[in-house]
């Protein structure tokens, strides 16, 4: 990993066309802005591994969520032969 | 413009799936742009209805068929009311009006409940006119990746 000293009001160029500039900064926190072209998707990278999990967990439970639809239309399929 | 050969490719990659034993329908090829979080190698998928399940529908990779989830159009969830998406992630897709993407959220099974919940935090956004999707995180900290479908489905 590159380690770089910045202060406030400095910045990081990150290719042609990406600046990460240091706005403000505490003992408790960093203000950091962001310029980067529109189709550079930029996110807090606690959330982004929450949504990667989510999506493994999800493709991961597809056969169960099978067995629940299939359950699903037999007691809907029982309900209406009940009534007929 | 989608030709023959590419939609019987389609079809025969989603009959090996975890859905395959509930047949799909009016499949649509998706592409995404910047993959999948947790996917990100996979970039080409179709959504499908499925069959006697409406309004349920699998969203299949079809470069790893393993790869498959549950979806739900997120317009019939009424947590979704007031939701918009960004301007700027409406563009990447080539697109001005949220009114004309398609939104789908991804479903899964709680382990504890053994009850659906949906993630609104990161809908599925569909350009339908060229097929092109991207998985958009929403910068709103009270959307959550597990919201209860209990409400939702009665």
């Amino acid at each position: 990993m590159l380690i770089l000293t910045r202060k406030s009001g400095e910045s990081i160029r990150i290719g042609n066309n990406i600046v990460i500039s240091i706005l403000e900064s505490s003992s408790r926190y960093l203000k950091i802005g962001i310029d980067a072209p529109k189709d550079v998707a930029v996110y807090r990278n606690e959330i982004y591994e929450k949504i990667q999990a989510e999506n493994r967990a999800a493709s991961a439970s597809t056969a169960q969520v099978n067995q629940l639809l299939q359950g699903l239309n037999k007691k809907i399929k029982s309900n209406l032969s009940e009534k007929s | 413009m989608t030709t023959q050969t590419e939609v019987s490719t389609a079809a025969t990659v989603t009959s090996e799936t975890s859905f395959g034993g509930i047949p799909m329908m009016g499949m649509q090829k998706v592409a995404m742009i910047n993959g999948l979080p947790g996917f990100e190698d996979l970039h080409n998928f179709v959504l499908a209805e499925l069959e006697g399940y409406a309004p349920f529908c699998a969203f299949q990779s079809v470069e790893q068929s393993s790869i498959s989830m549950l979806v739900i159009n997120a317009r019939l969830l009424s947590v979704w009311t007031g939701i918009d998406i960004p301007p700027r992630e409406l563009a990447i897709l080539g697109l001005e009006e949220s009114q004309t993407a398609e939104q789908f959220v991804i479903l899964k099974i709680d382990h504890g409940s053994q009850e659906f919940t949906a993630n609104i935090k990161a809908p599925i956004v569909f350009n339908p006119a060229t097929g092109v999707a991207n998985q958009v995180i929403l910068d709103n900290a009270n959307l959550s990746v597990e919201h209860s479908m209990k409400n939702e489905l009665t």
